[in-house]
This record gives C-alpha cells, structure tokens and sequence, in this order.
C-alpha cells in the first residue's frame, strides 16, 4: 500500500498527471518505489481509497504539528468536460462558463496546504464559506481567515463574527471614497512611504461590525482592507495590508505551482450523480419573482382603469365638458398601460411555461478529485519543507521551480555499495549560470546528510558529451 | 599419442609439473599452482613479488608465469586487476550492490530519499491502515483487497 501512494504521491513529479500517462510515459517508479504501476492498478488503488473515504482519513495529515495565526482560503476552479448536462461556473483561468469544479483550499502563513473540500460551480464561495472556516477551524485550531473580495459583505462579517472566527477582506472600490468615508486617524507608515490609517465609517453603521484599514498611497487608488472585532484583537492594524498581501503568494501563486508541478487541474474520477437541476430552479424562482410583480402591477392597472371608467361614467352623467375630455384622456393611456402590464405578465408566463417539468443535471462525485487534491496539497507541503531545508544551507536564493528544473527533471545515474549511494546529475545543456547554481545546490545538499537506508547519500555531477 | 601442454588437463599439470619448464623443479612449479589456486585472481606481478620473498627464489620471469597460467587455465582476462568479487572499482573500494546507468528525474530520487528520512510517509500510512481497519469492521462481508 505505502509504495502503490507513493507512486500517487510522486506521480505528477515524474510528469504523469493522468493514471493513464502510466502506460504510456517512461517513467522511473520502478527505481523510485521499488515497481513499476500500470495505470489499471492505480486506479484501482484510487478506488479502494474511494471506499474508506480515505480523504477524511488524510486531512489531519496536512495539518502541522504547530499551530499557525492566520489561514489564507480561496476556492480555484477546474474546468470539466462532458456530454452530461451539468452545473456550470466561471472557470477563471478559462474565461469561460462550464461545467468544473470549485476547490476550496486553506493554507497557513507558511504557504503549508491545511485543507481541501470540494464543491460544485455554480454554489457561490460566499454560500459555503462560513461552514468550511468552522471546520478548518475545527481542525487546526486557527480562527483568522484572510479571504478575498468573494466574500466582501456586512452580512458575511456577522456570520463570521457569529461563529467566533475572525475575516480579514477589502472593501470593492464603489463602497467607499477613499479616506472621507472613514472616521480614520493615522496608525503608521508602510516600508514605501504609503501612510496607513484606521478606524470605522465616517456616518455611524451600528449593523457594521467591520473595522477598517485604509491605504493610502500618493499615486493610485486607495485601498481599504477591513476585519472583524475579532482580527483586531489579534492584529495589529498597521499589519493588516501585509497579512492580505501575503494571500497572492501563499495562494493564487501556490494554485500555479500546484497546476504546474502537483496536477491541480487534472479531473480524476468520472462518476457522476443526478441531482435537480439548481440553474432551472434559480431562472423558475427569478421568473416567479417576476411573475408576482407583474400580476400585481397587472392588478393595480386594472384598478387604475376601473377608477378612471368610473369617473368616465361620472363626469358623462353630470354633462363635464372639459374634464370628461381630460378623465377619457387619462383611461385611454391607463388601458394602454394595462395592456403593456397583461402583455408582459404574459410575456413571463410564457416563458414560465417554457422552462417545462424540471429536470436534473449530472454533478461530480467528488471522493477520487478531493484524494488526489490532498495528495497534491501533502506533495507540495512536502517541497515546500525540502525548499526550506535547502536554502538554509545554501548562501543562494533559489526558487522551487528553478530546482524542479535543474534538479528534479534531470536525468542520471545512480550507484549503491554497501556503504554509500552515489547520485550523478546530468549537466548537459546547461548554461553556465544554471551549471553554477547547480553546482551550489549539489554542494547544498552534501552538506544535509542525506541518507539512503542508513548509507550517506552523496551527489556528484556529471557532463555528458552531447 | 603424446598430448601437447595446452590439452593437458588442470590434473595432469599438476601431476607432471616437472614438464612445464625446464628450469623449474616439481616443488617450486607445485608452490606457484597452489599460490595461483589460492588466489587465481591474483597479478602475475604480485605473485613474483611473493616468489621473491621466499627463503630460496624461484627463477621465474613474468612471461614465463603467464603462460604457466595459461596452461593451468588461471589467467586474468586482459586489462586492469579487478576488486575481490570482479566488481567495479569504487573510490571506496566497497562492493556494488546497485547500478542504474541511465536514471530519470534524478532529483526525484534525492527528494524521495529525503523524504523516507524523514519517515514523512509513515502518518499516512498509519491513517490509511485505520480506515482500512474502520472500514472492515463496519462492512465485514465485503471483499477488500487494500
């Protein structure tokens, strides 16, 4: 079972996203895990994993030993093709509105993948988003999130004030005009010079629990970052525009290096289920909205006209010149509005009727994507830790894809006596500069005493003629 | 028929050592076939050096000692003296246990290292064994191959 995971755990690595590439690619896993897999056993693996919900089962496993502040969440969605009618959601990195899936993941201040659920497209993050903190909450003790503009709202503040957590989020540009909305007094100075303030809105807001943040700088727009009662306790204000910064590269860059190199975007799993269809039932709610006013406008047209017969009859009856003139006036531009009123409440109906019986759309089962994310979320927290054993030896700074480059992707040879393994690394086609940062990192990594079965493990270069 | 020497089986060279050489007497030719048997991978040139320092010198030359083990079929292949066992030589000297000429992703191999190290599959590994074990007792009847 242990080697069947790594072959999972290292298989994007290798350059193997789907099961299939198994059969196809050549690949080391033989070498690396002691056998070689086709794709047919893994993806029974996967299956039985599927079984014992091993998904439930892993999720502590991403979560370290230590206990971190702050927990930056933010869902990413994955694009999915199939014949089946299904839910469909903006794939952001597509542009396109399709079928997919919406990962919801969590990470903490080091970059350390926490948490992974999985939920169809079109349910909006802000729907979701309170159970998911309280669970994540739950599940490693941290209660300040950090979420994007997804969930910028007063309500959504309360909700998250309700549960005893605390959200730090922005304010989208139309909220506010710059710093005359707030009651703000200057609470410091960013590293570039841009002053920072605080405080709450300018006119009282007793329904707004959020405090405010407000950037400043001399050239651009202002930028106000707001949190619950809660984040100011445990923040520092003069640190809330650095926390949220931190949001781009803890996720948005980390949901690039895991497409990248840990297979994020790749759909595994076909099993589907039947469930009602929710954009049929959202266009019948808004059309039933909408058939509602239109009868009651309908209605008070009627009602309208009925007056006006009325004071027709009237005005006729007593021998009116002038106003009979102005009352037949007035009850034939009401009539026209009663048959703009009836034409439209037909119009709605109409397409009421349109939308037939209800129907169903295909959903993912999400048991075998939401195994291989968290497969993908222990890889990269995996690299993330040799990244940072690595430069801590090293007197360089090298990026993790630079290393996945240079080092993971090369080939070589490997030699084991009964008292060492000795590793060589390719150098052919590298330029001068990456030859010398590999050179550095070899050097780097003699020095981690790294070990093969209780042998020192040593690694060598080798230059091969073209 | 008379037999040539190079047709003479290890045996008879053995039994007639006198007919190797002219110059060698049977109990000096009798003392370099057990030298050569006790160590048949042995250099000709290390070999002399033993004759050497023996109380009475043999008077043998290299090439006559080569041919000798030629006959005797305990000669080295061409080329340089190989390690105990015909291993490869290592800057150690220690035996080869594995060799991959060619391997792919060589840094995946130094990460997975690492990483077993750091025994960062083991919690996992640990977890999966528990589901496994929740899932058999709670469905006894199904047939499970994890």
């Amino acid at each position: 079972m242990r080697r069947r995971w790594q072959a999972l755990f290292f298989a994007p690595l290798l350059g193997i996203d789907t099961l299939t590439a198994c059969d196809t690619h050549e690949h080391p896993l033989q070498t690396l895990v002691g056998r070689g897999y086709q794709s047919s056993t893994l993806r029974q693996f996967l299956g039985q994993l599927e079984r014992i919900d091993a998904a439930t089962a892993l999720m502590p496993a991403l979560v370290p030993p230590q206990e971190g502040q702050v927990t930056y969440v933010d869902g990413h969605m994955i694009a999915y093709w199939s014949r089946l009618s299904m839910h469909k959601g903006k794939i952001t990195m597509l542009g396109r509105i399709m079928a997919g899936s919406q990962a919801v993941i969590a990470h903490n201040e080091a970059g350390h993948g926490l948490f992974v659920a999985y939920h169809p497209p079109d349910i909006h993050l802000s729907h979701i988003i309170v159970d998911y903190c309280y669970k994540v909450s739950t599940a490693t003790g941290s209660s300040l999130f950090v979420i994007d503009r997804a969930v910028n709202s007063v309500a959504m503040a309360c909700a998250f004030a309700k549960q005893g957590l605390g959200l730090l989020c922005m304010l989208d540009d139309n909220e506010h005009a710059g710093l005359a909305s707030f009651a703000a007094t200057e609470v410091g100075t960013l590293e570039d010079g841009t002053k920072v303030y605080s405080g709450p809105w300018q006119a009282p807001r007793p329904e707004d629990p959020r405090h405010f943040v407000i950037v400043e700088p001399a050239e651009g727009k202002t930028l106000v970052y707001w949190g619950t009662p809660k984040v100011k306790e445990a923040l520092e204000t003069t640190e809330w525009p650095r926390v949220y910064r931190e949001r781009s590269e803890r996720q948005e860059n980390g949901f690039k290096r895991m497409i990248d190199h840990g297979a994020l975007n790749t759909n595994y799993g076909r099993k589907k289920i039947m469930a009602p269809d929710r954009h049929q039932q959202r266009a019948r709610e808004k059309l039933t909205q909408a058939l509602e006013a239109a009868q009651k406008r309908v209605d008070k047209k009627a009602e309208v006209v009925k007056a006006y017969q009325d004071k027709v009859v009237e005005s006729a009856s007593r021998g009116h010149g002038k106003r009979l003139e102005q009352r037949q006036r007035a009850l034939v531009i009401g009539a026209k509005e009663l048959t703009d009123a009836q034409h439209q409440h037909a119009k709605l109906a109409e397409h009421a009727s349109a939308l037939g019986p209800s129907r169903e759309r295909a959903e993912r089962d999400f048991r075998k994507q939401t195994i291989m994310t968290l497969r993908t979320l222990l890889l990269e927290n995996a690299l993330t830790s040799f990244m940072a054993v690595l430069l801590g030896v090293l007197n360089i700074q090298v990026s993790l894809d630079c290393i996945l480059k240079v080092l993971f992707e090369r080939s070589g040879a490997r030699m084991e006596t009964d008292s060492q393994v000795i590793y060589w690394v390719n150098t052919t086609g590298l330029s001068v500069a990456y030859r010398r940062r590999l050179t550095k990192v070899v050097d780097g990594l003699g020095t981690m005493d790294l070990l093969h079965q209780g042998k020192p493990l040593y690694v060598r270069l080798k230059a091969l003629s073209p | 028929m008379p037999l040539t020497p190079s047709k003479r089986t290890l045996a008879e060279a053995v039994c007639l050592p006198g007919d190797a050489g002219r110059k060698l007497g049977e109990g000096e030719t009798a003392l370099l076939w057990q030298w050569l048997h006790e160590d048949p991978a042995c250099p000709s040139r290390v070999l002399l050096a033993k004759v050497a320092q023996t109380q009475s010198p043999i008077a043998v030359s290299i090439r006559h000692l080569n041919r000798l083990r030629v006959k005797w079929k305990l000669n080295r292949r061409k080329g340089r003296p190989r390690q105990a066992g015909g291993s490869r030589p290592v800057s150690s000297g220690a035996e080869v246990v594995a060799l991959t000429p060619h391997l792919a992703c060589v840094g995946v191999h130094l990460f997975a290292d690492w990483l077993d190290h750091q025994e960062s599959f083991a919690p996992v590994v640990a977890r999966l064994i528990q589901a496994i074990q929740a899932y058999k007792s709670a469905h006894p009847d199904d047939d499970f191959a994890l």
